[in-house]
């Protein structure tokens, strides 16, 4: 199961090898791999079963964490980022079209158990174009209403999905 | 016989035949756009077949996994740009055969063999399928434990660049797997306090959000202006005789190839594909033809690719352990309808054989049929902007994760998912290895629990099948290792060169 592997971008447009991000995301790993041995430790059990209960399996994952990722962490700091030649590096718009899908999300899902599927699935698909940079009634008004209009009778009607 | 005809009755219905229909247009659309994998697609079709019976539901995941096979070679050829990962050979050679006119005749090659394979590799599963689920019933928790840690173990070393970051996230995904109730005590574990999560992770929830959020989080944040137009001179269209008799041997070594990759856990399309076609190339005739447009380059990385199919279903069902990402979904599907895959599987269902094979053979024989028609539109669908297909993947995501629970909490645990993918995949992390943790670690556990208590540590190394697993464990961990250790002697400039040219110098 192989996750969508890249063919090498072109120099010029891969993403560029990070220390700062390794060291992060290796603390990161750490971190957590801390914190799940501290959780399963405490882990309230209304009978204890002995030492292959249920604090056990997660203990070791929390364990093996921590063996893996302060290595990493030191490699990091030490030898330096990996190439990262096989992804695209970012773009300023992309980053802002990520936030702002993102947050468009967030308020989607609120929007739709306060107003409903339908209107909030067309505003949000509204917003959606247009941050994808969507211009037009067609791009704006119709497709955002054609898709609405279709996933309602898809699921309500079809799947009998409540909506 | 009882088996066959109960399998075969179950198939004639009319709801079945629209399923299959919707699966093969779905497949085919979803193989041509690059972005949209057949994962992605399969996981959110999984979400809106939940309320069908399994027999058409499985029609329609079924048909959306052969005809992705066949529609992510178009933008591979017209584009060079696979489709979906199985499609990555094919650019090698079904690109600049495009680029020399001659798209059309890679495209229906492509198709030919790419039937081919799927086809041959249904003979494995017929024939294999039974017989591996009936030595697997003979496991007992030791070897249940062993070869879930191989499967976790192949989809590690083949998903990740870097190894410790692969087994870094297989970790995540088995302490992903213990969210919920303790399988043996049935104590909550990290809930909470959240009712939503005393059933654990929603598995199809973080499927949709690592490979379907987080692909197109990842599109949106890199996307640039695309640079390559189609290919739109289509050219001749059939092969010719010498064609057909040049792909025969490479078809040939890609069915075999395919074959043998398809059985090994979590290995999918894209692997073998790629040594398909380097094996191809190694045994051809006319190896510097490779790379430059070669009709065997297509025939074997197209057939190779697509010959994997039966071996995973076959991983998939008779062990419950998933031949690939989209069995992984599979699996969860099959879990939702009653259908538990694994050894016990045909022991209790024997029909369920007699129908995946028959849904394999009839969506791949319509696939191929679709893909001969000389398509002009095909070019036009790839010119679709993203500004139509990022909200469009999005919503679908949304309301296809809702529908498996009617829960907003689940479509929550999507986006979750989603965010921490992006940031996985811009960290090197690989999402597989997460995926596959959440699904088996469950098992992993409990079977591991188990057999300690029965046999301690020691029966995992002295019962002769799991202490097997166990080596081919340590063997593929350490095989990127010696990979790597060979190919820096190899980059090294060898001493006996360098010497009678410093020996002039002085």
């Amino acid at each position: 199961m192989a996750q969508q592997p890249m063919a090498d971008a072109e120099e010029d447009l891969a993403a560029h090898p990070s220390v700062r991000m390794e060291a992060i995301v290796a603390a990161l790993a750490l971190l957590a791999s801390v914190g799940i041995i501290y959780l399963a430790r405490t882990l309230e059990l209304r009978v204890e079963l002995g030492s292959l209960g249920p604090r056990w399996w997660p203990t070791l994952l929390g364990i093996g964490g921590v063996v893996l990722s302060a290595p990493l962490l030191l490699l990091a700091l030490t030898k330096g980022a990996q190439s990262r030649g096989d992804l695209l590096s970012s773009t300023a718009e992309g980053v802002r079209r990520v936030v702002l899908i993102l947050a468009v999300t967030v308020v989607y899902i609120v929007a739709w158990q306060l107003v409903g599927y339908a209107p909030a699935t067309w505003l949000m698909l509204l917003a959606a174009m247009w941050i994808s940079g969507a211009r037009g009634v067609r791009g704006l008004i119709l497709f955002p209403l054609i898709t609405t209009a279709f996933i309602v009778v898809l699921f309500s009607s079809i799947l009998r999905v409540p909506l | 016989m009882n088996a066959l005809t109960d399998g075969l009755s179950m198939l004639a219905d009319a709801q079945v035949a629209l399923c299959i229909l919707m699966g093969l247009l779905l497949g085919l659309l979803v193989g041509a756009f690059p972005g949209i994998t057949a994962t992605m697609a399969v996981a959110v079709a999984a979400t809106f077949t939940m309320t069908l019976d399994p027999v058409p539901g499985l029609a329609v995941l079924l048909t959306i996994y052969v005809a992705a096979n066949f529609g992510d070679r178009v933008p591979a050829i017209l584009v060079n740009t696979p489709g979906t990962p199985a499609s990555i050979a094919t650019t090698f050679d079904g690109y600049p055969m495009a680029r020399q006119g001659r798209a059309g005749l890679a495209l229906v090659l492509s198709a030919m063999v790419t039937a081919v394979g799927v086809l041959a590799s249904m003979v494995v599963f017929v024939v294999a399928a039974v017989p591996v689920a009936s030595f697997a019933l003979e496991f007992g928790p030791a070897e249940m434990f062993a070869l879930v840690l191989f499967g976790l173990t192949v989809m590690i070393t083949i998903a990740s660049g870097s190894l410790v970051k692969g087994v870094l996230a297989g970790l995540l995904g088995l302490f992903l797997g213990t969210v919920g109730r303790d399988p043996i005590s049935g104590d909550p574990r990290f809930t909470f306090g959240l009712n939503d999560l005393s059933d654990g992770v929603n598995f199809i929830a973080v499927i949709i959000g690592l490979f379907g959020i987080a692909e197109l989080l990842d599109q949106m944040l890199t996307h640039r202006r695309q640079k390559v137009k189609p290919v739109s001179n289509l050219g001749q269209w059939w092969p010719s005789r010498e064609d057909y008799r040049r792909s025969a041997k490479p078809t040939a070594i890609g069915v075999g190839v395919g074959g043998v990759v398809g059985v090994v856990p979590a290995a999918g399309g894209d692997i073998a594909g790629l040594i398909g076609w380097d094996r191809a190339r190694q045994m051809s005739k006319r190896k510097e033809e490779f790379g430059k447009g070669s009709v065997e380059g297509v025939a074997a990385a197209d057939a190779a690719s697509s010959a994997t199919l039966g071996g995973s279903l076959t991983t998939t069902m008779a062990l419950g352990i998933p031949g690939d990402s989209v069995m992984a979904v599979m699996i969860g599907s099959m879990v939702i309808w009653g259908i538990q895959p694994g050894p016990s599987l045909f022991t209790s269902r024997p029909e369920l054989v007699v129908v995946i094979a028959a849904l394999m053979i009839i969506a791949t024989l319509l696939a191929l049929a679709a893909s001969l028609v000389r398509m002009r539109a095909m070019v036009k669908i790839m010119d679709v902007p993203q500004h139509y297909l990022w909200p469009t993947i999005l919503v679908f995501c949304v309301v296809g994760t809702y529908a498996t629970t009617n829960n907003v909490f689940t479509v929550i645990v999507m986006l979750g998912a989603g965010v921490l993918g992006l940031l996985m995949k811009r960290a090197g992390f690989p999402a597989g290895p997460v995926v596959l943790g959440l699904l088996l670690g469950p098992l992993a556990e409990a079977n591991l629990r188990r057999a300690l208590l029965i046999d301690g540590p020691s029966g995992l190394v002295t019962n002769p099948i799991s202490a097997v697993l166990l080596v081919l464990v340590v063997l593929a961990l350490l095989a990127p290792l010696v990979r790597r250790l060979r190919s820096r002697r190899a980059d090294r400039p060898d001493p006996a060169v360098t010497e009678p040219h410093d020996k002039e110098r002085t």
